[in-house]
């Protein structure tokens, strides 16, 4: 029983430790990953992830509302973040 | 304690379609979801009791499984054969590539386009892996097979499908007199777009065959993955269980 909450305790605090570190990490180190992909940005990599995400619930939950938001957002991340970027 | 901890489950609870009394099942109807969710409850009650007969899962319980396992396949088919219909002109011809880019952007990496051929693929590990770990008693391996037969055997019917529809347009639709026939009707509106419809057409055509093969591997693939995946760590989990077994009656 001891242990099992260990495992658990340890395994939430990676997960959260993970998401924590990568999610500003796309944005903060942009150029370092540059360096190794030339053509990453990371507004491409967010829409992206919201299509991928939104077209495989889409079609697992056989909705057709949740697949033309997720274009209509797809299409809207980059030119909300150009806009957000260039009025802050 | 709650009737799904105590495994004193009534038949309303389980609703796996065995008592609809619809009397038909309908190909398109079910959710893949739903499907998983009663997977999910059919594995705690399995867990809570120790003997349900077989027979509880009925003949129209699994063919609600194979139905919606059939119907998500034709969706997951369907998508796929669309998004291949439309990323492959893409792919062929820069210019037209560069005009959509404007408005969707993601569409000039070639990594998002491959990656969204692979969706079907994609759908499969994720479903192998929510189901995968439910099969290890008599009822809920009856559920999961079910579900991943139906999706299989209409992955197989549409994977030879298109892989068929495009030979079949590489062979007798996109022939030159065609593509010119086209451009001649583009031609009546204005001569760039007659151009421009050529010259596209023109560069799909030789990428037609590739894109067939690319699609049936990827349908190939998608058929493959809950063998390799779900059935087969099942059955070698369920072989080292064997083993173990034996190895204690022989002490």
């Amino acid at each position: 029983m001891h242990n099992e909450i260990i495992k658990i305790v340890i395994g939430r605090v990676i997960t959260v430790g993970l998401v924590l570190f990568i999610v500003p990490g796309i944005y903060l180190f942009e150029n370092e990953i540059q360096l190794y992909f030339p053509e990453y940005e990371s507004k491409m990599f967010f829409a992206a992830v919201i299509c991928f995400a939104g077209t495989a619930y889409a079609v697992i939950s056989r909705n057709l509302i949740v697949l033309v938001i997720t274009i209509v957002s797809t299409i809207a991340v980059p030119f909300i973040s150009d806009w957000f970027f260039y009025y802050l | 304690m709650s009737s799904v901890q105590s495994g004193d489950l009534s038949p309303e609870e389980l609703k796996f379609g065995q008592n609809s009394g619809k009397g038909s099942s309908n190909l398109l109807s079910g959710n893949l979801i739903d499907a998983i969710s009663q997977i999910q409850q059919l594995a705690v009650m399995e867990l809570s009791r120790r003997e349900i007969p077989e027979h509880f899962f009925t003949m129209r319980a699994r063919l609600n499984f194979f139905s919606i396992g059939f119907g998500n396949g034709m969706i997951e088919g369907t998508l796929f054969a669309v998004l291949t219909a439309l990323i492959l002109p893409i792919n062929a011809n820069r210019e037209l590539m560069e005009m959509i880019a404007e408005y969707f952007p993601l569409v000039r990496y070639k990594v998002f386009l491959l990656s969204l051929n692979l969706i079907p693929l994609f759908i499969a590990i994720t479903l192998c892996s929510l189901v995968g770990k439910f099969r290890n008693k008599r009822l809920t391996t009856l559920a999961i097979d079910f579900l991943l037969i139906g999706r299989c055997f209409c992955l197989v019917i549409e994977g030879i499908i298109v892989f068929g529809v495009m030979v079949m347009l590489h062979k007798y639709l996109m022939t030159t007199e065609n593509i010119q026939r086209m451009a001649m009707f583009f031609a009546a509106r204005s001569d760039v777009a007659a151009e421009t419809a050529y010259r596209i057409i023109s560069d799909i055509r030789p990428k037609i065959i590739p894109a067939a093969y690319q699609t049936l591997y990827i349908f190939i693939a998608a058929t493959l993955v809950p063998f390799f995946s779900v059935w087969l760590i099942s059955s070698v989990r369920k072989a080292a269980i064997r083993k173990s077994e034996l190895f204690w009656e022989q002490e």
